[in-house]
């Protein structure tokens, strides 16, 4: 619910999928144009053949986030118990909807639906998917390279670009390391600082946009509407598949009533009451959970909600990527940047409150810290 | 469900502490691995990663513990290594929640037994070939140990045939291959 926030965020899943599907193929070609023999001994591929494997990687990369639930990330504590969104990509792929499209093409493309399902499978110990699967799944992926841009032109907030020519012109085939074994996605030591940009661009995109305060807020108005009308999406494929993000909003217009479709509608969303530090630690997380506790018994628990950084999409996190040096010696990421080894993901708990009792909550929460010498 | 499962990994950092092992990042994924395996569902999913069975999930939740300083983790500049230690907040979880621990401290001692003083590359392995047999028997009515001993080696070509048999004869009685 990003355009709650951002009026500009407008964009759509298609066209972030069509993006994923370009980036790609731009790794794809550059781990080919830089040397064919090793991505050939890595997908154990005469050359005629990685055309098809190029093909196969478009289509997984294109139908990535074809299960997601509406308002993606935002509504998954909606799914059934088991289910995820990869869950869900995994069936619809192999469903009617889309294995009969790709089927229908196979004798031209050389690809069958699943070859592609594949890519979606749990627990895979497919050596070529595990080898191509990063490309569009994985800690330098073209889903991150996409949604950054993307996210951040369509919202206005720049920290989300980066040079990502000069990252995928970096990327190759790193092979045969006496660390890991086998072949995968690495990268040469020009494209460190690229990287390094990559990096801030996820860290400050998600300190500004996907975990930005009042997005959360209205992510958790739709958790609560869809709790409250005692919805669960359904596992099975044809239904799931009636949900869309209208059909939500349309849920929140007719249900005026209950106090998050308000809150969506009128726009009066629960606002921050309090919030730990960035990096919080320990004890005061410690000290977080028993305020919340308190907080609880205190006021109305309707008119209140917590959020931690743990539950939003986008997560920041440390990544563990190969560089292959200029003087042919491997290193890990972080022994070649410091950003990389000392940025620390986001540890942030929040409280949130009705408007109507803000100012009482954030009073109770001041006197509690003050009582317990609490440093927030 | 989220605090029980922090308090677990905390709980093996501790004992390890206490053992003297060395332990590191890749020793403290595998060692989830098998607890998951071996007792309850922690709800991580893993897939095969750089060093074997990992989970993108509970590789945040062991940085989220390094940043609430409940562990440290600290860089080996000697190698690609890390170790990791309670940090100053351990106790925050594994003296107020208790409840976990009770329940799973025979799993714990069988997995500080079993894996405690193996090498990352020792535990890599096991528990590769632990993952592998276990999707083969998922998948397929009957399969072969030596097709399980191909599959690893094809994921792992940095270790012999040889090295991968003895391996799989030496995976410990509870996580043994049937």
């Amino acid at each position: 619910m990003t355009d709650y926030v951002y009026p500009g965020a407008e964009h759509t899943r298609f066209g972030h999928s069509l993006g994923v599907m370009q980036f790609a193929s731009d790794i794809f070609d550059t781990l080919r144009s830089k040397d064919e023999s090793v991505l050939m001994k890595a997908l154990d591929a005469r050359s005629d053949d990685l055309n098809v494997y190029r093909q196969r990687l478009r289509l997984a990369a294109l139908l990535h986030d074809v299960g997601h639930a509406p308002f993606s990330h935002a509504s998954e504590e909606i799914l059934p118990t088991g289910i995820t969104h990869e869950l869900q990509t995994l069936e619809i792929i192999r469903s009617k909807y889309v294995a009969d499209i790709i089927d229908a093409c196979s004798a031209t493309t050389g690809v069958k639906a699943e070859q592609v399902a594949k890519f979606f499978e749990p627990r895979t110990i497919d050596r070529k998917v595990l080898f191509l699967k990063p490309i569009i799944d994985g800690e330098l992926d073209a889903d991150k390279m996409d949604y950054l841009i993307r996210d951040s032109i369509f919202t206005g907030v720049h920290y989300g670009k980066f040079d990502h020519e000069r990252l995928v012109a970096s990327l190759c085939v790193i092979e045969n390391s006496e660390q890991q074994g086998g072949m995968i996605l690495g990268i040469e030591e020009g494209g460190v600082h690229a990287l390094e940009a990559l990096v801030l661009a996820r860290y400050f995109m998600f300190t500004q946009v996907y975990f930005h305060r009042a997005r959360r807020a209205y992510d958790m108005h739709l958790i609560g509407l869809l709790k409250d009308m005692g919805i669960k999406y359904p596992a099975e494929v044809e239904k799931y598949l009636e949900w869309d993000d209208r059909k939500v909003i349309d849920l929140a217009s007719q249900h005026n009533d209950n106090r998050h479709a308000r809150a969506i509608v009128e726009r009066k969303h629960f606002k921050e009451a309090l919030h730990t530090p960035d990096h919080t630690n320990g004890e005061q997380r410690r000290c977080f959970q028993f305020l919340w506790k308190d907080i609880c018994k205190t006021f109305d628990s309707n008119k209140l909600f917590h959020d931690e950084a743990k539950k939003a999409s986008h997560k920041f996190s440390r990544i563990d990527f190969f560089v292959r040096k200029t003087d042919g010696g491997l290193s890990k990421i972080e022994e070649m940047s410091k950003i990389v080894k000392d940025l620390a993901p986001i540890e942030q708990y929040r409280i949130y409150a009705d408007q109507s009792i803000r100012s009482e909550v954030k009073e109770f929460c001041r006197v509690f810290c003050r009582d317990n010498g609490i440093l927030f | 469900m989220e605090d029980d499962r922090l308090t677990l990994i905390a709980e093996i950092v501790r004992r390890c502490a206490q053992r003297n092992c060395n332990l590191g990042k890749i020793q403290l994924q595998k060692m989830v691995y098998f607890l998951q395996e071996s007792c309850s569902d922690l709800g991580y999913t893993f897939v095969i990663f750089h060093y074997g069975p990992f989970s993108f999930d509970l590789a945040e939740d062991i940085e989220r513990l390094n940043t609430l300083r409940i562990l440290h983790i600290e860089k080996d500049d000697a190698g690609y290594g890390y170790h990791i230690t309670p940090g100053v907040h351990c106790g925050v979880l594994t003296d107020t929640n208790k409840d976990p621990i009770i329940a799973h401290d025979q799993s714990l001692n069988v997995i500080l037994d079993s894996f405690g003083t193996m090498t990352a590359s020792a535990i890599e392995l096991s528990a590769t070939i632990h993952y592998v047999h276990s999707v083969l028997r998922d998948r397929t009515e009957s399969y072969t140990l030596d097709e399980v001993k191909l599959a690893v080696r094809e994921l792992k070509p940095q270790f012999t045939t040889d090295q991968i048999a003895q391996a799989m004869a030496d995976l410990p009685a509870p996580f043994a291959l049937t």
